[in-house]
């Protein structure tokens, strides 16, 4: 999530280092507090999930970021939210990058969404989980 | 009311469908290894039970039933004729004998025999006879095309739109006859090694019509499948959701775990309900898949009575016995 650089920065935000340091489209891992911690930037901001599928635990941030298919009629294939979804490297599941979100349901539970802001040029996290009503 | 969505019915003699067939057909048909194929019966999976061994034309619902839904079985074995064109006229006299002989329009009501061969004509078939009251379902026998392929939307819209549930039943020639559906593994020696697993068969078209996406593309069709057991579906539904979770972006016209349009559209006959063993299997109490079996007797081929449910399901009997998903306009009299 981005936030607009002319706020101030909260207290518990971490400078995790320049933005050049997270390309688009490539997932970074940071340990933080004894957690990995996956960061992303996509073409819907700057998104921070932790490294535990909800499925079996899988290892989360070593999966492929990619895109979906959207629902469709039979044997229509719609490619969509290309970089914006995850996919475990155990079992395949997708979840979305911006929400932790299963995709199309398909897994109760979501990837933990961690605070993550963009500004003036650098990246700050805080191990704070976001609500799933407010990823 | 208590209904009986399995009631096997046959003519004692092929040479009764010459009434309703054209003089051209009927001669066609005048033939020994046609007419007395009744007599030797060796198209059936049971050879000891031949179609001749009783009369089943007078084979009636006992009174405790309210509805019953006779399949003519012999319709069914076109799944395995190598002459399709004979096979529509065929079964277009069996049709005609169901409507004038083993329907009544009231409390017994017949399925209409199409062919998985020719879904074009069959859906032709199901509108000419849809409104009919004698009809209550469709007998889709089954070929060596998925369920799930869409070659047979036609018959699917067909169903859908005349509110007809399909009925598929195995015919017995699966297994060894082209044109039927192979069983896996290889060719068994004996009818009764097909006989027992013929499971395979509703499973595997179950899982191709979610994967598909045909129930998802209807859903307002409904699918009966009968005659194959059910201790399997509790398995079967799990397996869909596991694979499903997985490979969703493979099915994206999939748009729900599978198990739900299963629960919502598929049911099961209850024969053989000894299957049940007793009570209900542990996996199937108080589960959504008990929830889809509905009463079929398969009489006369070694069916469960009535009271043969009650014995085994006891207090839950009479749920599956009146049971009426499949035929809700029916039942509720709006089909009259």
């Amino acid at each position: 999530m981005t936030r607009l650089e002319a706020e101030p920065v909260p207290r518990d935000l971490v400078d995790i280092g320049p933005i050049e340091s997270f390309p688009v489209g490539r997932l970074i891992t940071i340990e933080f507090a004894g957690r990995t911690i996956g960061v992303i930037r996509t073409g819907t901001g700057i998104h921070a999930i932790g490294n535990r599928c909800p499925h079996q635990g899988g290892p989360i941030c070593r999966g492929i970021v990619t895109g979906t298919m959207a629902p469709s009629l039979p044997n229509e294939y719609v490619y969509e939210k290309d970089g914006e979804i995850i996919r475990c490297p155990w079992h395949g599941y997708e979840f979305e990058l911006s929400t932790g979100q299963s995709v199309g349901g398909a897994v109760r539970g979501r990837v933990a969404i961690y605070t993550v802001e963009a500004r003036a040029g650098r990246v700050y996290f805080a191990l704070r989980r976001v609500p799933a009503d407010s990823a | 009311m208590i209904v009986d969505y399995d009631r096997h019915v046959a003519v004692d003699d092929y040479a009764r469908l010459f009434e309703h067939m054209s003089q051209s057909w009927r001669k066609h048909f005048e033939r020994d290894e046609f007419v007395g194929s009744v007599r030797d019966g060796a198209a059936h999976i049971r050879l000891t039970d031949r179609f001749g061994d009783e009369v089943l034309e007078g084979s009636e619902p006992g009174q405790e039933i309210g509805l019953s839904v006779a399949v003519p079985h012999q319709g069914l074995t076109i799944n395995g004729w190598a002459d399709q064109v004979a096979a529509k006229a065929f079964i277009g006299a069996l049709n005609s004998h169901s409507e004038h002989v083993w329907a009544d329009g009231g409390a017994r009501r017949a399925a209409i025999l199409v062919t998985p061969h020719d879904p074009a004509w069959s859906a032709r078939v199901i509108r000419d006879y849809g409104a009919a009251r004698q009809f209550a379902a469709v007998a889709l026998p089954l070929s060596a095309v998925l369920l799930g392929s869409e070659q047979f939307d036609p018959v699917y819209e067909a169903a859908v739109e005349t509110d007809l549930p399909l009925i598929v039943h195995f015919s017995g020639v699966e297994g060894h006859y082209l044109g039927a559906p192979p069983l896996s593994g290889g060719v068994h020696r004996t009818a009764y090694a097909r006989a027992v697993l013929m499971p395979q068969l509703a499973e595997s078209h179950i899982a191709s019509l979610c994967f598909g996406g045909t129930l998802a593309k209807y859903p307002p069709l409904r699918v009966l499948f009968s005659g194959f057991g059910f201790a399997w579906l509790p398995s079967l539904a799990w397996r869909l959701d596991r694979e499903w979770r997985t490979f969703r972006h493979d099915v994206p016209w999939v748009r729900k775990p599978p198990s739900e349009y299963v629960f919502d559209q598929v049911w099961l006959s209850s024969w053989p309900v000894r299957e049940a063993a007793a009570e209900w299997e542990p996996l199937l109490a108080g589960s959504q898949a008990q929830a889809r079996v509905v009463y079929g007797s398969h009489a006369p081929f070694d069916g469960d009575t009535v009271a043969d449910v009650r014995a085994v399901l006891g207090a839950d009997a009479d749920d599956v016995l009146g049971r009426s998903g499949v035929l809700p306009a029916v039942m509720a009299g709006a089909r009259a």
